[in-house]
């Protein structure tokens, strides 16, 4: 018989029929869903990790057709009740393809510190940002301090992976907020290159941004007049940004 | 398509929305989220924890960051 699927947010499918999950597998991985089917307890810590509150992801299932109310609504019910994945759960999976998508959403800063590290690189830089206030009236610049920390992390504790990794910290001197992020190995000397790197562009588009705004983890490229007046589609392939390109560009962050 | 007031941008993770007239908004199936948008006036991109943002151009891209994922050793979206 042949299932009905509904591809929830973060690559999570529902089996309509059989009433389970499975997690959705693209690219390297192959298309197509993975066999192996996850209950709605895993699943309802696996979004807790993602969404954190019921409220967060009741506005993320909004859209969802009345096909999906029964699952939605006992994953619902469950996120407020389970706990996220912790990293030393997470590294004893065995389905290793909804292991690869809960690792990403556990606390990376507990996980480093369990897992051991050493910095590599230090680079800062002083940012000159625009503040709105909430009805978007512009209040002024504020300059900003930023510090970003290329990490080494220790493998040793994992079997998953054999070689250490990199992890990127991002800390405002002003505000004291810290931020980590996985970086490539390749960008583990250059801190300030490695945190641009994180914004992929597509490649036919960069010549035509205007100023960059950056809220959480969201980029918005304002782009030049000539963008719309000669028709261009943001369809090149996404490539990372230069540094010189992003923090020159760069106008805004919250 | 018609115009819209306002759209969201980043629904599946904390929700980040545009607020303003939407007359193009063209969504690309790529892995950095692109949604290509143009507004008439000033847009408002509000998130419940990040600072508001307004927009002051009318042609916007939208993209999500990337995170590398050393498990599966290959990009993905980064969690706010």
């Amino acid at each position: 018989m042949a299932s009905m699927r509904i591809t929830f947010p973060e690559n999570i499918v529902w089996d309509f029929i059989n009433d389970c999950f499975h997690v959705q597998s693209r690219g390297r991985d192959g298309d197509g869903d993975s066999k192996e089917k996850i209950g709605y307890g895993d699943i309802a810590r696996y979004y807790k990790g993602v969404y954190r509150s019921s409220g967060r992801m009741k506005r993320a299932f909004k859209e969802y057709s009345s096909h999906a109310n029964k699952a939605i609504d006992k994953l619902v019910e469950l996120i407020d009740e389970v706990e996220p994945f912790t990293y030393d759960e997470v590294f004893k999976f065995d389905n290793s393809t909804f292991q690869g998508l809960v690792f990403g959403t556990v606390d990376i800063a507990e996980m480093i510190d369990y897992l051991g590290w050493e910095r590599v690189k230090t680079e800062g830089i002083n940012v000159n940002t625009k503040v709105f206030d909430s009805e978007g009236n512009f209040q002024g610049w504020e300059n900003k301090h930023n510090v970003f920390e290329t990490l080494k992390v220790s493998s040793e504790k994992l079997s998953q992976i054999n070689r250490d990794f990199y992890a990127l910290r991002c800390w405002c001197t002003s505000t004291d907020q810290e931020h980590y992020l996985y970086i490539e190995d390749r960008y583990k000397d250059e801190p300030l290159q490695a945190v641009a790197s994180t914004f992929r562009v597509p490649e036919n588009i960069v010549k035509y941004i205007k100023e960059i705004k950056r809220q959480g983890d969201v980029l918005i490229c304002e782009m030049k007049d000539e963008y719309y007046e000669e028709g261009v589609k943001p369809t090149g392939t996404p490539k990372p940004l230069d540094k010189e390109t992003y923090f020159n560009l760069l106008t805004c962050e919250t | 398509m018609d115009e819209k007031q306002g759209t969201l941008l980043e629904p599946s993770t904390n929700t980040h929305r545009l607020d303003g007239k939407v007359v193009k908004e063209e969504h690309y199936d790529n892995p950095v989220g692109t949604i290509d948008l143009r507004i008439e006036g000033d847009g408002l991109v509000t998130h419940g924890e990040h600072g508001t943002i307004k927009t002051e151009s009318p042609n916007v891209v939208k993209l999500n960051q990337q995170e590398y994922n050393p498990l599966k050793q290959r990009m993905q979206a980064a969690f706010d």
